[in-house]
């Protein structure tokens, strides 16, 4: 008893010490809840993204109208590499794709895959394209995809024909449209940020979650996976030689999904370690992506290539199976 | 002599127990509804995901070989078709309703009664609507290939009355000339969802047929029929599969789904690489097996509620004492098939609330297309409830029967009418509290 008065200062300096290095430390910032969570993918996340695809959009038909007025090779560079600068703004929002995109069309009239080479040619063969001729093709034949097929398809700008240039000029409105109508659809107090996403934070987190091991499962066994198998043909953003470009967005948006939606933060203050890992695993899997040769399809006989091909997948794999692991400890 | 106190109150609290044990065992062996684990409605494949992923998510209870076939055959039902070179028709179309699986059963969900996501069956309304309308047949193909046109466009219009909600449709030929509503019916389908089918094709035929009772022997008002069809096998087998089961099997009713919605041939069979026209086939046997395969090994959700909970119990209770029970069967089980694709599907009891059978459903879902010899235009196979609540978490659009008319579950119950109206009038005389308990526990499924 008679040493209690002795250690008092000294726990006392101990507690405030312990207090002072708590209230310094990362772990002691409070975790974000659900609701900061589902409101920072909405306003942090996804409405930015669609914005800056919408003005992406915007960018790339300034640069066809341009090819339309003036066909040079210049402009045809310039409309290219405006092509595969609107991908990107496309390809990053892949893990957030579930709501609108999915069940009200704007993902398959964006970005539906394969081409239908057969109506394609058939509809840029009649005397005239109009928009009349473009209505009667299906998502196979417009969007990205479409574009990139008749902007790729030719090796100088004068080989290009008046149909092929209306054409380029009535699916970049449409794409631009259909951009419009998916940020639409996000935004306002009805729209699916605010209505279905705040509006249920609990559901958004695992949502969130799912909408990363899908975009990861699709790059590993659809994109990469599927192509392996099948050949060079099958290589989504093949004409363009965009594949791994595409690929380094897609895993790119999870982790944007990831970490700007505080979602990283939540689960750290849960399980640091198992949050480091996966932030270690995107990591890597974005950086073995960005090693992929360009026109990789061009590429895929070679052993070597399919074998970074193999190991990125595997990579992917380990970042999926870990976003798994995390669902499953926030139930 | 006189029973002392001590005695008395022993024998009334003997008498007691008796009557509640008795009661209980009445209870119990009258409504045996909430015994088992209906929290997991498909036995060991029951998918605990209440997510938007919930109807794609691959069965549990796969082994590590069949959950790698089942991954290596997922991308088959979201492959959008294209027309091809070759023969004339090679590939998608010409004339079509989708392109690929997934544009209707959107993330093996519901579709929307929209454009892209459903489609018309149409019959010639006298006789009975067994007769197909001349240059269509028996379902419109509203989509065409470039350079083709389809068969007609439709305008959909949804005419609201007394809180429920109707379509009406103008359907109009390339020529201009507009179907006659008079004397052409037409039957709105959206697609339904994919889940448990491995399951539902497991069920042994004579458990089926012991809920069948044609003549309404029994009295209660419920007749529901098996339809019998020829499998793509050739064997006589009780159809299943599809708003009216027409199909038999999941490879039957894939076959059907890819000529009819997407003018896809089949293969005929595992050595032949042409159809039945003779042509060479679309789909390789290869993969419309795949397409089978991954659709037999999908799963069903858990239910929101554990088999304990109040809720379940009580709900349960309400939905046999309202007699939804009598067609929409809780629970059934699955043979054993040593040839089946993966042996989880075997042996399981399962919650899907559907005696897969026929019943008239009155004439407020009659829409005039019967199949001749199968179904008439007032009946209905009793649409599985599995995955219920969580039609509108997959597509948040997705709306319930046949056509979609049915905006939110309590509409549905609305439109029940033929040998479910006595189950739509005990509903309706529910207390709002009961009914608001019968919604949740149908919405927790």
């Amino acid at each position: 008893m008679t040493r209690l008065p002795r250690l008092a200062p000294l726990l006392g300096a101990a507690a405030i010490s312990a207090t002072i290095a708590a209230a310094c430390t990362p772990q002691s910032q409070a975790a974000p809840t659900d609701q900061e969570v589902s409101s920072a993918l909405v306003n942090n996340v996804v409405l930015p993204s669609y914005k800056k695809l919408v003005d992406a959009t915007e960018d790339l038909e300034h640069a066809l109208h341009e090819l339309n007025e003036d066909p040079t090779d210049a402009n045809l560079e310039a409309a290219r590499k405006q092509w595969k600068a609107t991908r990107k703004t496309w390809e990053i929002t892949e893990t957030w794709a579930y709501g609108p995109a999915e069940t009200d069309d704007f993902d398959p009239n964006l970005d539906d895959w394969p081409v239908s080479h057969k109506e394609l040619a058939e509809a840029l063969a009649m005397d005239s394209f109009s928009a009349n001729t473009f209505e009667k093709l299906d998502t196979t034949g417009r969007g990205f995809h479409g574009i990139e097929y008749v902007l790729f398809s030719v090796d100088k700008a004068s080989d290009l024909t008046k149909q092929q240039l209306d054409y380029l000029n009535i699916a970049v409105e449409d794409l631009e449209q259909n951009a419009k109508g998916l940020l639409a659809a996000w935004s306002g107090e009805d729209g699916f940020g605010k209505a279905d996403v705040e509006a249920d934070p609990a559901k958004t987190v695992g949502d969130i979650l799912e909408g990363m091991i899908g975009c990861l499962d699709e790059v590993a066994n659809g994109k990469l996976g599927g192509a392996l198998e099948s050949g060079k043909d099958e290589l989504e953003s093949t004409f363009s030689g965009n594949t791994g470009a595409d690929v380094v967005s897609n895993i790119s948006g999870v982790r944007v999904a990831w970490q700007d939606s505080k979602l990283q933060a939540l689960v750290s203050a849960q399980d640091s370690e198992l949050a480091k890992a996966l932030t270690d695993q995107l990591n890597a899997a974005i950086s073995l992506a960005e090693a992929l040769p360009a026109r990789l399809n061009d590429k895929l006989d070679s052993a070597a290539t399919r074998e970074q091909i193999e190991t990125l997948m595997a990579a992917i794999i380990a970042a999926m199976e870990t976003t798994e692991a995390v669902s499953e400890k926030l139930g | 002599m006189r029973f002392n106190y001590p005695t008395k109150k022993i024998l009334l609290a003997s008498l007691a127990l008796i009557i509640a044990v008795g009661l209980g065992l009445l209870i119990e062996s009258e409504h045996p509804v909430w015994a088992g684990d209906p929290h997991r409605p498909a036995g060991d494949m029951t998918v605990f995901k209440r997510t938007f992923v919930a109807f794609e998510t691959p069965a549990e209870g796969l082994t590590t070989a069949e959950l790698d076939r089942h991954i290596e055959t997922d991308p088959l039902f979201e492959k959008s078709h294209v027309p091809l070179d070759g023969h004339a028709g090679a590939g998608l179309g010409p004339l079509h309703n989708a392109k690929s699986c997934s544009s209707c059963h959107v993330l093996n969900g519901r579709g929307k009664p929209t454009a892209g996501q459903s489609l018309f069956r149409v019959a010639i309304k006298e006789g009975g609507g067994i007769e197909p309308v001349a240059d269509i047949g028996f379902q419109l193909q509203d989509r065409a290939i470039f350079g083709h046109s389809p068969e007609a466009t439709v305008k959909r219009t949804w005419i609201e009355e007394g809180g429920l909600r109707k379509l009406q449709t103008r359907i109009t030929r390339p020529d201009g000339t507009v179907l006659s509503a008079q004397t052409i019916a037409r039957s709105l389908r959206i697609a339904p969802p994919m889940i448990g089918m491995g399951l539902l094709e497991a069920i042994p035929e004579e458990d089926l047929l012991a809920n069948a009772d044609p003549d309404d022997q029994d009295g209660d008002g419920i007749s529901g029929r098996p339809v019998w069809t020829i499998d793509s096998d050739g064997e006589r087998r009780i159809g299943r599969f599809g708003w009216k089961a027409l199909a038999a099997s999941v490879n039957q009713q894939s076959a059907n789904a890819y000529l009819d919605d997407m003018g896809l041939t089949t293969a005929t069979g595992p050595n032949s690489t042409l159809a039945v026209d003779g042509r060479p086939a679309d789909i390789s046997w290869e993969e419309l097996d795949g397409v089978t395969y991954y659709t037999q090994t999908l799963g069903a959700p858990a239910t929101a509620e554990t088999s304990d909970s109040p809720l379940m119990r009580q709900g349960s209770v309400l939905f046999d004492q309202l007699q939804c029970a009598s067609c929409h069967v809780p629970s059934l089980r699955t043979g054993n098939n040593p040839h089946a694709v993966a042996k989880v599907i075997n042996d399981q009891t399962i919650w899907p609330y559907t005696d897969l059978l026929l019943h008239d459903m009155g004439p407020g879902l009659d829409d005039g297309v019967a199949e001749k010899g199968l179904s008439l235009s007032s009946e209905w196979r009793t649409a599985p409830l599995w995955g219920l609540g969580m039609a509108q978490r997959v597509n948040r659009k997705a709306s319930f029967l046949h056509d979609g008319r049915a905006r939110t579950i309590e509409e549905a119950i609305l439109w029940h009418g033929g040998e479910a109206e006595t189950a739509k009038q005990r509903y309706q005389e529910l207390s709002k509290p009961k009914k608001d308990q019968l919604l949740a526990w149908l919405k927790q499924l």
